[in-house]
């Protein structure tokens, strides 16, 4: 569906996609993780078209994208995104009359369910209910790609909670490709399938989160212990007190001895160490 | 598409609120100024030495300044919507047309009622009786409007509606498009070319006479007919350049 060839874009002399090369072809809830200034805007806007790739090439669907080009079946939304003063009901039905495939009664029925006051005026709203409204307008698009760029900005805890709810039910009633980008690991870890990790430009990994559960892990004990099983094992992050260590591997298990304790990961632990995993020690 | 380039237009005219308040605020302005020298005409019993414009003739402001934030503030809001760029395309175009339709028809009713009824007083005179005598301006206001200043009124009530709507529409057209190009190289480069024919023209006699041949076109012509085609042959030119460069946009 969606397929990136060794693309770089660069603004003036700072890379900020480097050679990536990224291939979605089947339906589901991905995530697109990074730091601040990772790249995850900029590839967006190069999957929406709206920006040019300096090298390489992507497609949707077969047909290639260029911002001369931007293709009909991707919605792209990008953080902040604001929309006419107009009451909530009515940039909702204004959305439908605009879009070919826009589902009125799911954009509705979210409507009612995030208690979003149909008569209120977009600028009365909060940031958090702004925010929701747009998300609840793209995801009404039955387009067959949807990028969301950082859609629970002004969220509190609460409507990251219901925006994990909508992006299900959406993805329920639609199945396709929906890519989020956003720094918030565990908020959408409950519901993303697939993981992609975004760091300077580059695609540092891209992986199943049921794979991250089985192969990232903490090995903790003597550093004299463990120092030498990290041999050949994938060491993404190291943090030392002491005489103690603890070393993030994300790769194969093994069987350590009694004294050095094997422990889950945390995704957050394991995307800290993934992309600013410099030890410590 | 019929549907979705209505709902744009509806949007650009109902969601465009700066150029309206711009609007009220210079009637608002312009009426103050009017009722002051009312009053000292009244008082005073003397006329003269300034013009009146016509209140229906603001609306012209309302279209040049619409076909400013409509491409710079809408755009972007119509495809947070999820509009694509083509509808934004002819849905703009409908919002000038009933702009440049509204204003005229507007500002041709006045023309014919409430300026023709305050040039029958005694304190005002209309623009073409101070071509044939300036001496005029001593004593009595003028009364301006762009329909006589330009010659329109000339060809009957029919073609002063068309002719303003086909300026305005070209105007409108011209300044979107204009507009859109202010985020890019070659829209800088637009801005020196124009700088530059107004200030190297003007002074250049064989340069102003293609000035002066290009004015008389799209507003001095003698023939309506051709002034009308004109503006309207060149507004679809110009508005044709908008397809690249609103496809290329980046939001």
């Amino acid at each position: 569906m969606i397929r990136v060839t060794n693309v770089t874009k660069k603004y003036a002399r700072t890379t900020a996609i480097d050679r990536v090369s990224l291939s979605v072809s089947d339906s589901g809830i991905y995530c697109l993780l990074g730091r601040n200034g990772a790249g995850k805007t900029t590839l967006m806007k190069l999957l929406a078209g709206h920006l040019s790739a300096t090298e390489g090439q992507i497609t949707v669907e077969g047909k290639r994208v260029l911002p001369s080009r931007m293709p009909d079946d991707v919605t792209y939304i990008e953080s902040g995104s604001k929309q006419f003063n107009m009451k909530v009901s009515q940039v909702i039905d204004t959305a439908a009359a605009l879009q070919d495939s826009f589902d009125l009664d799911f954009a509705q029925e979210m409507v009612k369910r995030f208690e979003l006051s149909p008569t209120k005026k977009y600028k009365q709203l909060s940031l958090g209910m702004k925010t929701m409204l747009t998300t609840i307008i793209a995801l009404a698009n039955n387009s067959k790609v949807i990028l969301l760029d950082e859609p629970t900005l002004g969220f509190d805890a609460i409507m990251r909670a219901q925006f994990n709810t909508l992006l299900m039910e959406s993805y329920q009633a639609h199945p396709r490709v929906l890519i989020i980008s956003t720094h918030l690991i565990d908020e959408i870890a409950k519901v993303t399938e697939q993981l992609i990790i975004i760091d300077n430009g580059k695609i540092m990994l891209e992986v199943g989160i049921d794979d991250i559960d089985e192969k990232a892990y903490t090995l903790s004990g003597p550093a004299n212990v463990v120092e030498p099983i990290l041999e050949g094992l994938n060491c993404i992050g190291k943090t030392t007190a002491g005489s103690v260590v603890a070393a993030h591997i994300y790769g194969e298990r093994v069987a350590p001895p009694e004294s050095v304790a094997v422990d889950r990961m945390s995704l957050q632990d394991f995307f800290i160490n993934m992309v600013g995993g410099e030890s410590n020690g | 598409m019929g549907k979705k380039v209505w709902t744009t237009a509806k949007i650009n005219l109902t969601n465009t609120k700066i150029p309206y308040l711009v609007l009220g605020c210079i009637i608002a302005y312009g009426l103050v100024l009017d009722v002051i020298s009312v009053i000292i005409t009244v008082v005073s019993g003397t006329a003269g030495g300034s013009f009146f414009f016509s209140f229906a003739a603001y609306l012209w402001v309302l279209v040049i300044l619409a076909a400013i934030f409509i491409p710079a503030i809408n755009f972007r809001r119509f495809v947070n919507l999820g509009g694509k760029r083509e509808t934004f395309f002819w849905g703009s175009l409908t919002s000038y047309a009933i702009l440049a339709g509204a204003a005229s028809l507007v500002n041709t009713i006045f023309f014919y009622t409430i300026d023709r009824l305050i040039i029958s007083t005694e304190y005002f005179v209309g623009v073409e009786a101070v071509m044939r005598d300036p001496a005029l301006m001593d004593n009595h206001y003028m009364m301006l409007n762009m329909i006589e200043l330009f010659g329109w009124h000339e060809h009957g009530v029919f073609f002063v509606i068309v002719q303003q709507f086909a300026f305005l529409f070209l105007l409108a057209v011209a300044i979107h498009t204009f507009t859109a190009i202010q985020d890019k190289w070659y829209g800088w480069v637009a801005d020196v070319v124009i700088a530059a024919i107004i200030s190297v023209f003007t002074p250049i006699a064989p340069l102003r006479t293609a000035l002066v041949w290009f004015f008389n076109q799209i507003i001095f012509h003698p023939n309506a007919l051709w002034q009308i085609s004109f503006c309207i042959i060149l507004a679809a030119a110009i508005y044709a350049l908008n397809k690249p460069i609103f496809a290329r946009k980046v939001i």
